[in-house]
């Protein structure tokens, strides 16, 4: 074969078409059967496109002409039912099963039926609204899914003619097509409604049930159903029987069940070629079609296997000679969930370097074979159990988990569909089981309605989808080598060590309780932990990254206080912070006036020790005063833990804190590295709440190292050329790392963090030797360059250096909400940063709520494009 | 808001925790979800049968926001949040739509209560009647399986359904000269009540007010109401109007049948619940039409109201429809359970009765 192999614009195609031999022309016909020889119908993707649907302009399609045939046969489908309906042929519009009551309507002769629910797509490929307007004048607006177009369809009459007969499927499937085929119902349209049973398995506490599986899908479901639907079904012979005329036999039943077993085995065929080839010789939007076209044989079974064959045959002759249509030698493994409404974004991912591999499109059962040792109504019903619609979203995921390592798909697109009520539940599942299971990108997103255009949003969102499995995949290729450093298996110990540290720290901290030490609780930087250590105490840092606790708290507290804050009180006001429930002492230092104030609220409930902050840092008086604030919260331990802190006790509390801060301050300047060898997530989750740890001290020991080997073996995480990120003002912490996330999401990496959660507390206490270890505590922490010092020159400093050493090249200003002195300072920093450093600035003030992630990323991707 | 409204808040206050109370004495109860499923059933089964007692402020709405995306119906993310803090020894977790099928069936990954799937047919018919027997069937016979109950005791049934019907009956023929909230609340205490007990606090509470006299007659219909929920019947109430509930948490919630059944046996029960049900969601749905318009006429009632909760796509594909069926003017509401909707439902309701005034 010479013939190219690529993919063509319509404009090109007008060219290739030319090349069509007459002999292939010809045989390409419908309605064989129906009218002498048949009717032509290959027409070029510009043709159909004049017809209006104008989507077709905007596609590539490959250039094999069995993809030509296949495009002209699904778009000649309309003038197949217009005149099959003029030829006197009865019309059956099939709604919701998607590949199940076709096989018993194609039982009957002198009938066409198509699915009424694929018009879903043709407002998309019209570009054009009119079906959602006439719809939406009968009641079917925006909260239905696309679906709602079969309803203008059977207005206007543009699509399809009036139908004889509709078979509706309702129950376990979806309220969308039941809503619009009874708004159909109510126009006068003669509906035939059948009852879907939803796939139940076998709970722990079932007694009586029986359960069988299914025989080719292999899932588990209720007896009861498949005789429930045998009875659905036999209602649905026998509206067939009334519209044609004709007894239906057990041997015509059969006779349609061998000829779907064929239709499917063909297409599961052409999937398996497919979708587990490295270079895939079918695009995705071909594929997709494929796919479509075999459950309901897009009203024409004969021309249909001609279609199906001719694709087969192209797959495998691609195969043997290694030819792809895609232009990447090894492009990304995408598998895609739900049928994009927008099928141009299967094209944008073939253009982003992606492919599909593997798909869920809710069809899959339809590619399952029928039993044919069996009655055919028992064997549809069967089949009908394998539907993922009907069963648990759960379920449905772990399917695709299978699916996913079968066809190596490298991540998940899930393409929603605005409207459709169980993409709500899908996502939540998805999330979920996909982190547990695969841990590989997962994309969800809402397909907008975007006509003429691609959606910018969408598009950010997919090229940062294709850049993570990207960086993925360069990650886990230098993880292979055997001569890394530190295994895979050991990285991932860290890390999970980091991540769930606060389980480790639980139960030490219970563990220090019964051998009879202190724990002290703190929330704030400014408080000293060497002297807490020096009481023979433990510092730790309470609780308060969590958005749970936020409504508790706003119950007492004002909705407009800084997240942190209400996110501590919620803590203490719902026990759930496990470390306030054992600390002897809680020191509350006056920051700012929402802490201060909160602390008033919990002082009845622990003994609290209040540090005042002064916050004129240059000042002398301020400084003495400070002193004297430390000298108190020396003498307030002793008594509360009934020692001296001698100066002894000082000098070793403040040396193991010295090194745990000297561990930490190596740990993070890790970000310095270019590339970077970490990510800053996970320096981020370096910040445990508990000091003076000894595992803490060694785990971060072997995250040093590890880090190292990376470095050693070039292992780089995100890769090696992503803008650098300083993170300044608010901390964070596990539980509220969103906008770190959403940074190295969008292709940046977070080098750095100016903040409380990061390098600005971590300066050594110095001069203790010879001279008053308490002033040498207590100078240190007075120079923390926290935004409630005036002024705070020291935070521009500090930038500054962080800005030089981490080769940064832009700094984010986090701001959580109602953060009065951040919030203003930030006009001085963003001056400094932009002016004087010459970097980008973009301030970000958010909550910790998720509600405004999309948003944020937009703008962060925004930023980092500018870089 | 009217004395004996107040008084029916207090009341239903009262007798949830006065429920909780008595679980904690070793009372066992069954929650269901939508009125098809006969609370007789598990009432012979010596269970307490209560509609799960969500509320609009039901649950901990956070983690609700985690699990699910926000564009889940709103009942059904209270009944997340209530499934999730224990509000009964189990739950008959019946499928009625997508977002309810999801719920139950996604379950079991937010809570460790049991909860027993059923899937109420939309279809109509005998095939499907028996279906959703069968599935009850099974359930009462897990639950004796699984020691909740000893068995099933046909008399305790018939008690549960009688009264219901009675205290029903009591409440329907006084249903016009009872304050929208009021009345309102006296329906929700059924999901929560002995009908027996309730009849005694009803006839109690009306005794205990002089008789309201409403200046015009409102027929509300669509989505469930939950207690908490309560801004359409406000406005109608602080109008001066009656407001008659013929939905499923209304007159709706019982059997159509007043001559006594031939017997009290699960599949009689079924058979009255499932064929009396007249919900959008049945297919086809002509019955919701042909009860609302019998409603219209047998009250008298000026105007309708559907209110539909947002993301209910049943009840709010019906709003051109509903609007074409009536001789009566017709408000669609699409609510949800946030305060931020208060004002503007109360808003379009004054406009509506202002409208019907001035027709």
């Amino acid at each position: 074969m010479n013939d190219p192999v690529e993919q063509l614009t319509t404009g090109q195609w007008e060219h290739r078409i030319k090349s069509v031999s007459k002999e292939f022309f010809n045989s390409c016909r419908f309605l064989r059967n129906t009218l002498p020889g048949g009717v032509p119908y290959l027409f070029s993707p510009y043709e159909y496109s004049c017809r209006g649907d104008r989507l077709l302009r905007r596609l590539k399609y490959d250039s094999s002409f069995a993809s030509l045939r296949l495009w002209a046969f699904l778009f000649s489908e309309k003038d197949r039912l217009f005149l099959a309906k003029e030829k006197g042929s009865k019309i059956v519009a099939l709604m919701k099963d998607l590949g199940q009551t076709a096989v018993i309507s194609y039982a009957f002769p002198g009938q066409l039926s198509f699915y009424a629910d694929e018009l879903w797509w043709a407002p998309c490929f019209a570009e054009e609204t009119y079906l959602l307007d006439e719809a939406a004048k009968l009641g079917a607006t925006e909260e239905l899914c696309y679906v709602r177009a079969a309803l203008g369809a059977m207005v206007t009459g543009d699509y399809f003619p009036a139908p004889d007969l509709c078979i509706a499927g309702v129950g376990g499937c979806c309220d969308d097509f039941s809503a619009v085929m009874q708004l159909i119902e109510g126009l006068g349209f003669d509906v035939h409604w059948w009852e879907m049973v939803s796939r139940r398995t076998k709970p722990d506490f079932s007694t009586v049930e029986s359960y069988d599986n299914t025989p080719f899908g292999g899932v588990e479901y209720q007896s009861i159903a498949v005789d429930f639907l045998k009875e659905q079904f036999q209602g649905i012979v026998k509206r067939m029987e009334q519209l044609t005329g004709t007894n239906c036999t057990d041997d015509m039943l059969r006779a349609s069940v061998q000829m779907f077993n064929r239709l499917r085995s063909m297409v599961s065929r052409l999937r398996e070629l497919v979708y587990t080839a490295d270079r895939p010789p079918l695009p995705g939007l071909e594929m997709y079609l494929a796919e479509f076209v075999t459950i309901h044989t897009c009203s024409e079974p004969v021309e249909c296997f001609n279609v199906i064959q001719g694709l087969l045959d192209v797959a495998e002759e691609r195969l043997k000679t290694g030819k792809s249509p895609l232009k990447s030698e090894s492009p990304y493994r995408v598998y895609w969930m739900y049928p994009s409404t927008d099928a141009s974004l299967i094209t944008l991912l073939e253009d982003m370097g992606g492919c599909i591999a593997g798909t869920d499109y809710f069809i899959n059962h339809s590619f399952l074979p029928l039993r044919e040792d069996t009655d055919p109504l028992t064997a549809i019903a069967e089949n009908c159990m394998d539907d993922r619609l009907v069963c648990s979203p759960s379920e449905r995921i772990h399917r695709i988990v299978e699916d996913v390592k079968k066809y190596r798909a490298e991540g998940i697109l899930m393409s929603g569909i605005f409207g459709a009520s169980h993409c709500a539940w899908d996502a939540s599942a998805l999330h979920d089981i996909i982190q547990d299971e695969l841990g590989i990108p997962v994309l969800v997103f809402d397909v907008p309605y975007s006509p003429g255009r691609y959606n910018q949003q969408v598009v950010s969102r997919m090229q940062s989808f294709i850049e993570l499995i990207k960086t993925k995949r360069a990650s886990d290729e230098a993880t292979s080598e055997v001569s890394a450093a530190v295994s895979e298996t050991d990285e991932e110990q860290i890390l999970d060590y980091f991540r769930n540290s606060m389980s480790v720290e639980v139960d030490a901290v219970r563990t220090m309780k019964r051998q009879g030490k202190g724990v002290v609780g703190i929330y704030c930087e400014y408080t000293p932990r060497d002297l807490i250590l020096a009481a023979n105490a433990y510092p730790v840092c309470l609780c308060g990254a969590s958005r749970r606790t936020i409504p508790a708290a706003e119950t007492v507290l004002p909705a407009n206080l800084c997240p942190l804050i209400k996110s501590s009180f919620g803590y203490i006001l719902t026990g759930r912070c496990p470390f306030f429930m054992v600390s002897d002492l809680i020191v509350a230092e006056t920051t700012c006036d929402g802490k201060k104030k909160m602390y008033e609220l919990i002082a009845g409930r622990k003994p609290q020790h209040i540090l005042e902050l002064t916050q004129k840092v240059n000042e002398e008086a301020a400084w003495q005063h400070w002193f004297t604030e430390v000298k108190l919260l020396k003498e307030k331990l002793e008594e509360t833990f009934g020692l001296e802190i001698t100066d002894t006790r000082l000098r070793e509390a403040i040396e193991e804190m010295n090194r745990e801060r000297a561990l930490l301050h190596r740990a993070f300047y890790l970000g310095a590295e270019n590339p970077p060898v970490v990510t800053g997530v996970e320096l981020a989750r370096l910040r445990y709440r508990v000091s003076g740890l000894s595992e803490h001290h060694r785990m971060l020991t072997a995250f040093i190292e590890m880090a190292n080997g990376r470095k050693q073996s070039q292992k780089y995480p995100l890769g090696n050329n992503r803008p650098r990120i300083i993170v300044s003002g608010c901390p964070v912490s596990e539980g509220t790392l969103k906008v770190i996330e959403l940074v190295e999401d969008a292709g940046g990496v977070v080098v750095a963090q100016e903040t409380c959660s990061g390098l600005k507390p971590l300066l050594p206490v110095e001069g203790y030797m010879n001279a008053d270890p308490l002033e040498a505590i207590a100078r240190k922490h007075f120079q923390i360059p926290c935004s409630c010092m005036t002024p705070n020159t020291g935070r521009l400093s500090l930038l500054e250096k962080l800005a030089e050493d981490f080769q940064a090249s832009a700094v984010i200003d986090l701001v959580w909400q109602a953060c009065h002195t951040y919030s203003i300072e930030s006009f001085e920093v963003g001056n400094y940063v932009r002016n004087d450093l010459g970097l980008l600035y973009l301030k970000i003030e958010t909550d910790y709520s998720n509600s405004d992630r999309e948003r944020l990323l937009i703008r962060i991707q925004t930023m980092l494009e500018m870089i | 808001m009217h004395p004996l409204s107040t008084r029916a808040i207090e009341l239903y206050s009262e007798e949830l925790s006065h429920l909780n109370s008595l679980r904690e004495t070793g009372l066992r109860t069954g929650a269901v979800v939508c009125r098809a499923f006969p609370p007789a059933v598990l009432a012979g089964l010596g269970i307490r049968p209560v509609r799960i007692p969500f509320d609009v402020s039901g649950g901990d709405k956070d983690t609700v926001s985690n699990l699910v995306r926000q564009d889940v119906c709103p009942l059904v993310r209270e009944l997340l949040g209530e499934i999730q803090s224990d509000c009964s020894d189990f739950v008959v977790g019946m499928h009625t739509c997508d977002m309810t099928r999801r719920l139950f069936q996604e379950s079991y990954r937010y809570t460790r209560t049991t909860v027993h799937q059923i899937q109420l047919p939309a279809t109509k018919g005998d095939a499907s009647l028996r279906f959703f027997t069968s599935q009850v069937d099974r359930i009462c016979r897990d639950l004796t399986g699984n020691g909740l109950s000893s068995g099933y005791i046909s008399s305790a049934a018939e008690d549960w359904y009688s009264s219901t019907l009675e205290t029903a009956a009591l409440l329907r023929s006084k249903a016009h000269t009872i304050p929208p909230v009021a009345l309102q609340y006296m329906l929700h205490l059924f999901r929560i009540m002995d009908p027996s007990a309730l009849k005694d606090k009803v006839i109690e509470l009306l005794g205990s007010a002089e008789p309201y006299e409403p200046e015009f007659t409102l027929l509300l219909t669509g989505s469930p109401v939950a207690p908490g929920d309560n801004t359409v019947a406000e406005t109608v109430e602080a109008m001066g109007g009656a407001l008659i509930p013929v939905n499923c948490t209304g007159f709706q919630m019982f059997p159509d049948q007043t001559e006594k059944p031939e017997d009290f046996s699960v599949a009689t029960l079924c058979r009255i619940y499932f064929e009396s049900g007249k919900c959008v969601r049945c297919r086809p749905n002509h019955e919701t039409f042909r009860y609302v318009a019998e409603e219209l006429s047998s009250t008298g009632a000026g105007g309708l109201i559907v209110k539909s909760l947002k993301f209910c796509d049943l009840w709010f594909t019906e709003k051109v429809r509903m609007k074409k069926a009536f001789q009566v003017p017709v408000l669609v509401l699409d609510t949800a359970f946030s305060t931020g909707e208060v004002e503007r439902t109360a808003v379009r309701v004054e406009s509506f009765v202002q409208s019907l005034e001035r027709s």
